[in-house]
């Protein structure tokens, strides 16, 4: 465990080294970041000029889940794209055996690899609409909601994490998956809007097919504590359910994966 | 003591096939048909502690697959193998950390950064105490002369440089057994000559068991007093260099440098002629007539100089394999290619 987290410590160092090569690159990613936010609240302002609310959501649950969005899309691209990147791209070219030929756990290695450190921007950008839209909305920042918060945050990363790498492991049987990232894309598009807004079948797809709702709309709703969210108060301990039992299926699709690649490469 | 120990070791893949054109394309949406290729087929030898082994085939032959298995990348169809007392598919932590493979055409740095953090990285991932660490950098930074490449980007290395880098991160974890899989490929031929060198004294050094594929057949008779030929999976060959030679070319050039042009003398009663420039002659002859054959010609012959020698090793491995050689001679201490490309 302490090797684990030195290991990680690690990467995260080199990442930033190799970050401090480009620090022009910063501002410049920085200030697209700031744009990005600043769309997106743009959108939120217009709609909520033409009405009140969206069924329930006010403007401050709406900021709220920008934040929410912008946290876990900012997590995303900090860690799990540009490893599961790097991992199609090593599978393609064949240096995928350097990570066999390590003597560390294969799948902990190819998900600690890289850090995009400059995505940070987003994850704070959206925790200060977070916490503006909450603080907004109650007055204070509840302390112990935002405990949930987090851990509901932290299931929907490991949601997230989950799929991906499934999406990635698919890459032992069909080597050029590399669009598949623009699908996971258009299809996370969809948690900008609360979950309430779409279709009942719709809802029902993204709550128990693709876990949309548990990555964005729950954890925004959990944040606020406000039954006109529609969000269920038992909603923390499907998270956390749907967490371990993605966890599970992945890593063990991964393995099932890395046998088929040991059988059947050249 | 045997470190590597192989019995009947085989490995099948199962291949989509079809025919070429637009219908066969469609048809084989539908439908796809698999060809088993037997890649490597009832392999056993045993390697001592300590010992350079050179693989020697053509491309396809299993050379790259029996490596692959070796290092726990690729599980066997079927057949044993130990390394270190360890099966290597099982990929213990405890094995990983002895053993390591070079691969000449894919690169095990980071791109982006120089290579030294590539190094600290793999300290970390090999867990390497500090002082080792250093101890061993220090010194392969010496035998390698690698002094101010370290701390150039990898992606603005030369070849030869990014080649001693991958050496260097190869051997920083100290493996007792070295899997290289042509690791000169691509270098210059200065370079070649080094890693030769550095290769043969880490050998010597530290004791480490060594099996080595290339292509380049010097980098083989350089290194290696023993050969594994391996052709279509098989084994054709397990033994010495000269045991090579004796077995697969029972032939000696004659080479003679005569006095004056010949007029009318038929060489071709003697043995084979290779080459005739002008008063220069090579003749191939049977290893059993070669001394009947030089006092012939020492007694019918204005001869000035007579050499007889074996034939060269990349002679004797292409007509192993049926090839003509492919490549055109090269300045001296050139090496002569003994397969095309590498294999996979």
């Amino acid at each position: 465990m302490v090797r684990a987290l030195r290991l990680m410590t690690l990467f995260v160092q080199v990442s930033v080294q190799n970050f401090t090569a480009y620090r022009f690159d910063f501002f410049v990613r920085g200030l697209m970041s700031l744009i990005h936010v600043g769309a997106e609240l743009v959108a939120v302002w217009t709609i909520f000029n033409n009405t009140q609310s969206l069924k329930g959501w006010q403007w401050q649950h709406m900021l709220v889940l920008v934040g929410v969005y912008r946290i876990i899309a900012g997590g995303i691209r900090i860690s799990i794209v540009p490893n599961m990147r790097k991992l199609l791209d090593e599978i393609r070219e064949g240096t995928f055996d350097f990570v066999l030929l390590r003597p560390v756990n294969a799948q902990f290695l190819v998900s600690i690899r890289e850090f995009v450190i400059w995505r940070l921007t987003d994850v704070f950008l959206g925790s200060a609409a977070a916490a503006y839209g909450c603080y907004s909305l109650l007055g204070h920042v509840p302390v112990k909601q935002t405990f949930v918060f987090i851990m509901m945050l932290a299931a929907g990363f490991a949601i997230v994490y989950s799929v991906w790498l499934m999406l990635a492991t698919l890459c032992f049987w069909f080597i050029r998956i590399q669009n598949i990232e623009m699908v996971f894309w258009n299809v996370f598009e969809a948690g900008r809007y609360p979950i309430v807004i779409y279709n009942p079948w719709v809802r029902w797809v993204l709550t128990f097919i693709l876990p949309l709702a548990f990555i964005t709309t729950f954890p925004a709703g959990s944040l606020l504590g406000d039954p006109a969210t529609g969000v269920p108060p038992s909603a923390p301990y499907y998270a956390l359910l749907i967490a371990t039992v993605l966890l599970l299926l992945s890593g063990w699709f991964w393995r099932f994966g890395l046998k088929r690649y040991a059988g059947a490469s050249a | 003591m045997s470190q590597i120990e192989i019995n009947n070791l085989c490995k099948t893949f199962r291949v989509p096939e079809r025919e070429g054109g637009f219908w066969a394309a469609v048809r084989s949406v539908f439908r796809r048909r698999f060809r088993d290729v037997r890649a490597v087929d009832d392999v056993s030898f045993q390697v001592d502690e300590g010992e350079i082994v050179g693989f020697l085939g053509p491309n396809g032959a299993g050379k790259t697959t029996t490596l692959k298995m070796l290092s726990g990348l690729l599980h066997p169809t079927a057949g044993e193998a130990k390394v270190l007392g360890h099966v290597p598919w099982r990929r213990e932590a405890a094995y990983l950390r002895r053993i390591s493979m070079l691969m000449g055409q894919r690169s095990q740095l980071h791109w982006d950064l120089p290579a030294i953090d590539s190094f600290l990285v793999h300290s970390a991932v090999y867990d390497i105490p500090a002082d080792d660490y250093k101890k061993t950098l220090d010194e392969l930074v010496q035998l390698l002369d690698l002094g101010d490449v370290l701390k150039k980007q990898v992606r603005s290395l030369s070849l030869g440089e990014r080649m001693k880098c991958e050496i260097c991160v190869s051997l920083l974890h100290r493996p007792a057994v070295l899997f290289l899989d042509e690791p000169t490929i691509g270098v210059d031929i200065t370079m070649q000559t080094r890693i030769r060198q550095f290769i043969r004294n880490y050998n010597r050094k530290h004791g480490a068991t060594i099996i080595l594929t290339s292509h380049y057949m010097a980098d083989v008779t350089a290194l290696c007093k023993r050969l594994i030929v391996i052709d279509h999976g098989h084994i054709l060959f397990d033994g010495s260099l000269e045991a090579l030679s004796e077995k697969l070319a029972p032939f000696k050039v004659i080479k003679i440098d005569l006095d004056r042009e010949l007029d009318g003398y038929d060489l071709a009663t003697l043995g084979e002629v290779l080459s005739v420039e002008q008063r220069k002659i090579a003749l191939r002859v049977p290893k059993a007539d070669a001394a009947a054959v030089t006092s012939r010609l020492l007694t019918d012959l204005p001869i000035l100089d007579l050499t007889i020698e074996d034939p060269p090793i990349e002679d004797v491995i292409s007509r192993v394999f049926g090839q003509p050689k492919s490549e055109p001679k090269q300045p001296a201490n050139a090496s002569s290619a003994v397969s095309g490309g590498a294999a996979r």
